[in-house]
């Protein structure tokens, strides 16, 4: 059919993370491009329309032309999702999204006849609430009837693309993003009733981390997210025993000496005697429970809290291993097994550094995480690291969007399927 | 307003009459396709719902195939023909059939130059036989532009392809090609340095799929949904 053939050559992946905004076609690669996921809303003035900037609000690679002072900022530059969420009512936020999907969109519209519109496939996280899936469908609505940018969409959870991205049919998938981390068991489609949350990532990984800068003398530093973020990526450790890497630490103050230079700078940080604290930096994601970080709570660190989007809780000191068990045990006894021989741990949370010196001290996600497991009495466990995580939610969206047949209509019961704006 | 597949019904029935069969159709592409012995016809489907975009597009695909030398044929609603008329359509020889909720008539024909005149209208006096004639050689002019425009397009499509094979046969010959930016322009995109390293080549062949598409036991499992 005509249909499938247009289909298979227009497959649009829309990865909508907390942090960045994965997007591309089918004939993109094996990559998709990536921008921040942030909209900057300009100033409306003679001067601005007379220079071309029309627009409400930018967004994409221009968004750096734009930023100014710290005080603008805080007003002017928008970062729509919070653990992977959008308020209901937070218009600008939704503003933000549009254009992001509309500049997607428009980069790759090809010219000449014969275009009809994308088959956009676009991944939200596994907890997002349906007024999200609602106002989603509406914006690509808009989209589709203005610009004729796009013939059918659907909306899938991220964990199974992530699934689908990494040829697993039963798995478990983990999540984690800047916000929150998922726990998603897979069999053959998600299920549903399974997922279990936490109120940890990427973002909790970069709260320890400014608090660290402060205590070692940082604390200007501390305020400039994107700084943290790049010293808890240079620095940070995840150590596969707490306890025992601190005592490493103390013993062997050399080895674990931390310096980082910020490039294009003069600006050198050095933890010096407080070095050791780079491994509370990966353990906060894995288990925030340790006495340890009691005192940077005290100190006025807010400590994770469960809180509640539309039904799901996403908890806030759960550890990671309890969270899997949790999730998986509310899958069919038969089933668990085979959930627990193939756990992906996906999304850039999991990429932690390995120093040679520091080996079996300082490990990956996928050892720590094998141990924790077992340590709570599950065996058999095989946990793998998606191998390019930050890739993996777009990659499924395509094969999703690739596979399922043109014909096959959206349902609100099956919350699967393609909406369709053009015949 | 009727079903669309109400619709496809009455003008398959229609051209059935004729001594057509249908050999493929598309509800949500809006397309007939007929056969009879060697001789293939398309009908393109607007209905009310459609857009002034989508109105557009299907004349100009049946322009393509009329000047393409397949026959082609649009199905209108007649409150639309009286909307838009029927000039530019005897122009490019794309048969038109009017429909309504009783009946479908067929007010361009697309199959050996248009609607049989009715007795009365043979009584042409020569001064307007001239008139028609000056009128039919003006319109002939402007079609042989617009085909020599096309002429054009299809020289370039056919240079294309030629690259195109010259270019596979030096790859398979071993000789290392330096990959071009973009193969296809349509995919063209601007992009940051930085970005462009990450990104591979674009406008790979529809055969080329990416990798995490090969062996994917999610695509046979994704293509059963119904």
């Amino acid at each position: 059919m005509f249909e499938e053939e247009y289909k298979r050559n227009f497959v649009f992946g829309c990865d909508y993370g907390t942090s960045d905004f994965k997007y591309g076609p089918i004939t993109v690669g094996d990559k998709p491009l990536l921008v921040e996921n942030r909209g900057y809303f300009p100033e409306r003035s003679i001067v601005s329309q007379v220079l071309g900037v029309e627009k409400e609000v930018v967004v994409g690679r221009d968004v750096t032309l734009f930023l100014g002072s710290e005080a603008e900022l805080a007003t002017r530059l928008v970062y729509p999702m919070r653990s992977g969420a959008i308020s209901k009512g937070d218009e600008r936020a939704w503003k933000v999204i549009k254009e992001l999907t509309r500049m997607a969109l428009s980069e790759f519209k090809p010219g000449g006849l014969g275009f009809k519109g994308f088959y956009i496939v676009a991944a939200l996280s596994a907890t997002a609430p349906r007024y999200m899936y609602e106002r989603l469908f509406t914006i690509y609505s808009e989209l589709a009837s203005d610009e004729g940018l796009i013939h059918s969409a659907t909306i899938i959870p991220q964990p199974l693309a992530v699934a689908i991205a990494h040829k697993q049919t039963s798995c478990v998938v983990v999540e984690s993003g800047h916000g929150n981390t998922q726990v998603a068991p897979i069999s053959r489609a998600p299920i549903r009733g399974a997922v279990v949350a936490l109120n940890r990532g990427g973002g909790a990984a970069n709260a320890i981390t400014a608090e660290i800068l402060k205590d070692a003398g940082y604390g200007d530093l501390a305020k400039e997210e994107s700084l943290v973020r790049k010293v808890k990526e240079s620095i940070g450790l995840l150590p596969l025993d707490l306890e025992r890497a601190i005592n490493y630490a103390r013993n062997n103050p050399e080895d674990v000496k931390a310096v980082y230079k910020v490039p294009g700078t003069r600006i050198t940080i050095d933890l010096g005697n407080n070095s050791w604290t780079r491994f509370l930096i990966g353990e906060y994601v894995f288990d925030p429970n340790h006495e340890v970080f009691e005192s940077y709570f005290r100190r006025g660190m807010p400590r994770p809290s469960d809180v509640k989007v539309g039904d799901v809780v996403f908890y806030g000191m759960l550890d990671m291993a309890s969270t899997i068990i949790e999730s998986v045990e509310k899958c069919p006894v038969e089933l668990q097994p085979h959930l627990y021989n193939q756990v992906i741990l996906s999304g850039g949370n999991f990429s932690w550094r390995t120093p040679a010196h520091l080996r079996g001290i300082a490990v990956e996600s996928e050892t720590k995480l094998t141990q924790m497991l077992k340590a709570k009495g599950v065996e058999n466990v095989t946990v793998i690291l998606s191998p390019e995580p930050q890739y993996a939610v777009w990659r499924g969206c395509i094969v999703f969007g690739y596979a399922v047949p043109a014909g096959y209509s959206w349902t609100w019961e099956r919350m699967e399927g393609w909406m369709h704006y053009r015949r | 307003m009727l079903p669309r597949r109400v619709i496809f019904g009455r003008l398959a029935d229609y051209f059935t009459s004729q001594g057509f069969r249908p050999v493929d159709e598309s509800l949500e592409e809006g397309f007939i396709r007929f056969k009879s012995g060697r001789e293939e016809l398309i009908l393109r489907v607007v209905d009310d719902a459609s857009s002034k975009d989508e109105l557009l597009s299907v004349v100009i695909q049946s322009a393509f195939d009329t000047a393409a030398g397949k026959v082609s044929y649009l199905a209108l609603p007649v409150e639309m023909i009286s909307k838009i008329g029927d000039y530019a359509f005897r122009i490019h020889r794309i048969g038109v059939l009017v429909y309504d909720e009783h009946s479908v008539v067929e007010l361009v024909g697309g199959r050996g130059g248009g609607r049989r005149m009715r007795g009365g209208e043979t009584a042409l006096d020569e001064a307007r036989i001239d008139t028609m004639l000056n009128s039919l050689s003006s319109r002939i002019a402007k079609l042989e532009e617009a085909v020599a425009a096309l002429d054009a397009v299809e020289e370039l499509r056919r240079r294309v392809e030629a690259l195109e094979r010259m270019y596979d046969q030096l790859l398979r010959s071993g000789v290392r090609v330096e990959e071009p930016k973009s193969r296809d322009t349509t995919m063209e995109k601007p992009g940051e340095a930085a970005v462009k390293q990450q990104t591979p080549p674009r406008g790979r062949k529809k055969e080329e799929l990416p990798s995490f598409l090969q062996d994917n036991p999610w695509v046979s499992l994704l293509s059963e949904k119904r």
